[in-house]
């Protein structure tokens, strides 16, 4: 781990803007984002649906639709180095599967039903004239072993169809995992799943990330999703990064009210009956025509005048965790944003 | 809660909704549940899909008929029921459905889909009457008079979702099947909705069974939980006793597959694992459903199928573990 920081980002995302032309005008999915992914971390975007996680995740392998999507102008993707956002299609490629794989959300739509496992695992080297035939059999039945599936041999000659929702998302990461990626983008890789299947495969990328040393970018809803396996996490709302920090930094010492909310409206199994959820009155905001200041300033109970009129710049709270709020000025109200159940624990002693 | 005075307002006996899928083959989706539920406490099923928990739900509201058992609403067997008395039975009973998107009838408004069933029960009312009804069950749900002449897609999933809870509302029921009615909704929403049926619930006096998959949700609302494994129930206790105490292998695994939203629990937690997945329904074996993935499983547990106990206190477990 020591090492780790010295290394540079595998992955850069500066102003990244990505927008969609639709009947009903433009919807600004994406509004200037900008992250790092280091080697061997897993990263946790989590937010409501329609705050732009999975668009953002898309667009890193440019799999939306161009048109009727377009990047905004100064939008850039920088892998190793390289620019994404103004590679062609023939360049993506080479990147797309072998150098970062994508899990998709649903694995019983995900998978071609017409198609044998194996053969959808060994899509990735069509047209590769460099690997045999038995050699491409012999690595995809490695992978299919590496993530747990027991009678590789057989479930390589099998259909979807014949497989379990946990074993067709295993065969998902399989194909995700088959091109040795350096990054892997999990988009809700568990979400259709029952709670012990989500835990298996909780489980399984934990210890694909130990083995493979491959970075991870997890895109979930589900905030015990990013306790459970992320290292840092980015809170995405209304299109926008709103806060970023440490898992710890996030869940012990949030300094967004949105975040803080997220995590006090949630039902946990150490909270008691009787204790009442704290919901985020109203809606998400509706991204034709996004508020120009915070996107969050008609849901929060702090609201103040200059958040409905500017978009709060990023303050420091610590060197890994920043904060979009105006809150966070040295000239705003100080609030209390420690989340209910750690306030309990500190004043029970 | 004391029950042993109560009389159940609702009685589930020995119910079987079995599927024929053909010759051989028989889909058990609920094979031999039993439970009571008492007026006003909300009692949450729980287990995986395919368990059986949604077929529980759907027999009680007469959406399936069952294959064998009884179902006792106030005394009644509900399967018997006909005319004035089914009519009757309709109104009290209702049903929130899973899926806000697909249990709205898109060509209906709001008035329409809120005014049926008041419309039904009521013949005779003047439609005056029947918007003043529909717009006080809206505002009940925080809904306003401009929703009113909507169609379905004008809304969000959480405004679709209090509309079917309006819909629900709308003939003055005393018991209502919940089936999964926030798992389509976001995180910030669910609280919302949450809290507000709870709230009707103290306001009407409620009696609710509440069906999810989502164990932490489940506690926060139950009064008593039934955890179901492939059609048969495993375990029944209060929710407290349940969570605190959870005795069947089944239900422990199951609480402890759940990824806390606390990072110092969830990364430190040793977690049971189970191996395999949820068998298939069709033709189970007669033995313990369980036994197959079960880490206790003993000689007898693939011989027998295990009877409900109850262990004192009304906490009731089907396993051969416990003598």
């Amino acid at each position: 781990m020591e090492n780790m920081e010295k290394m540079e980002n595998l992955l850069e995302l500066r102003n990244v803007t990505f927008s969609f032309r639709t009947y009903g005008g433009v919807v600004q999915s994406v509004r200037d984002v900008s992250f790092n992914i280091k080697p061997g971390e897993i990263v946790g975007i989590v937010g409501e649906s329609g705050c732009g996680k999975s668009v953002t995740s898309q667009c890193i392998l440019k799999l939306n639709p161009q048109p009727p999507g377009f990047f905004g102008p100064d939008s850039s993707i920088k892998y190793k180095g390289e620019e994404i956002v103004t590679m062609s299609d023939k360049e993506m490629r080479k990147i797309r599967g072998k150098e970062i794989g994508f899990i998709f959300q649903d694995p019983m739509t995900s998978l071609n039903p017409t198609m044998k496992v194996g053969a959808q695992i060994e899509e990735i080297f069509v047209g590769d004239k460099s690997i045999s035939k038995a050699e491409k059999k012999r690595r995809a039945i490695e992978i299919l072993e590496l993530v747990g599936i027991n009678e590789a041999e057989r479930r390589y000659n099998q259909y979807p169809h014949e497989l379990s929702g946990g074993m067709k998302q295993r065969v998902m990461i399989a194909i995700a995992l088959v091109g040795r990626p350096s990054i892997v983008i999990a988009d809700e890789p568990t979400t259709s799943l029952d709670v012990t299947i989500e835990a298996q495969i909780l489980d399984l990328l934990k210890e694909l990330r130990e083995k493979l040393g491959i970075s991870i970018i997890l895109i979930t809803h589900d905030l015990g999703v990013i306790a459970k396996l992320c290292d840092r996490v980015l809170v995405m709302y209304g299109g926008k990064i709103i806060e970023h920090g440490d898992v710890g930094e996030i869940f012990y010492d949030t300094k967004h009210p949105y975040t803080n909310g997220l995590l006090n409206s949630i039902a946990r199994l150490s909270s008691s009956k009787d204790q009442k959820l704290t919901p985020i009155e109203g809606t998400p905001p509706d991204l034709f025509s996004p508020p120009k200041g915070c996107p969050f300033a008609a849901r929060c109970e702090h609201c103040m005048v200059i958040c409905k009129e500017q978009m709060p710049p990023e303050y420091e709270v610590t060197p890994t965790h920043k904060s979009y709020c105006w809150l966070m000025h040295p000239d705003a109200p100080k609030v209390d944003l420690t989340y209910k159940a750690v306030k309990e624990e500190v004043t029970n002693g | 809660m004391d029950n042993q005075n109560r009389t159940p307002i609702l009685q589930v006996k020995d119910l079987c909704k079995h599927f024929r899928i053909n010759k051989k083959a028989t889909l058990k989706a609920v094979d031999g549940v039993s439970f009571d539920i008492y007026e006003g406490e909300t009692v949450g099923l729980v287990g995986e899909s395919g368990c059986g928990k949604s077929t529980t739900g759907k027999c009680l509201v007469r959406l399936y008929e069952p294959t064998s058992g009884e179902v006792i609403y106030k005394g009644k067997d509900i399967t018997k029921l006909k005319g004035a008395e089914k009519k009757e039975f309709c109104k009290d009973v209702q049903m929130i459905f899973q899926n806000p998107y697909s249990s709205l009838n898109p060509r209906m408004t709001v008035k329409e889909i809120v005014g049926e069933g008041i419309k039904v029960h009521n013949p005779g009312i003047s439609d005056a009457d029947l918007e003043a009804k529909v717009l006080e069950l809206l505002e009940k749900v925080g809904l306003n008079k401009d929703h009113m002449s909507r169609f379905s897609h004008e809304f969000s999933g959480g405004q679709r979702q209090r509309i079917g809870i309006a819909r629900a509302l709308a003939v003055d029921p005393k018991f209502i099947v919940c089936d999964e009615p926030i798992s389509a909704l976001d995180v910030s929403i669910q609280a919302q909705v949450l809290n507000m049926l709870k709230e009707l619930q103290k306001e009407y006096g409620l009696t609710y069974l509440f069906v999810a998959h989502d164990l932490s949700v489940v506690k926060f609302i139950s009064d008593r939980v039934i955890v179901m494994y492939l059609g048969t129930i495993v375990e029944y206790a209060d929710a407290e006793e349940l969570y605190a105490n959870p005795m069947h292998p089944y239900t422990k695994v199951l609480l402890s597959s759940i990824p806390e939203a606390d990072p110092d629990i969830a990364k430190n937690s040793q977690r049971l694992t189970v191996k395999g997945e949820i068998p298939s329904p069709i033709n189970p074996k007669p033995c313990c459903r369980f036994a197959e993935r079960c880490p206790n499983a003993t000689e007898e547990c693939f011989k027998t199928m295990p009877e409900l106990k109850d262990l004192g206190n009304g906490h009731m477990i089907a396993c051969h573990l416990y003598k």
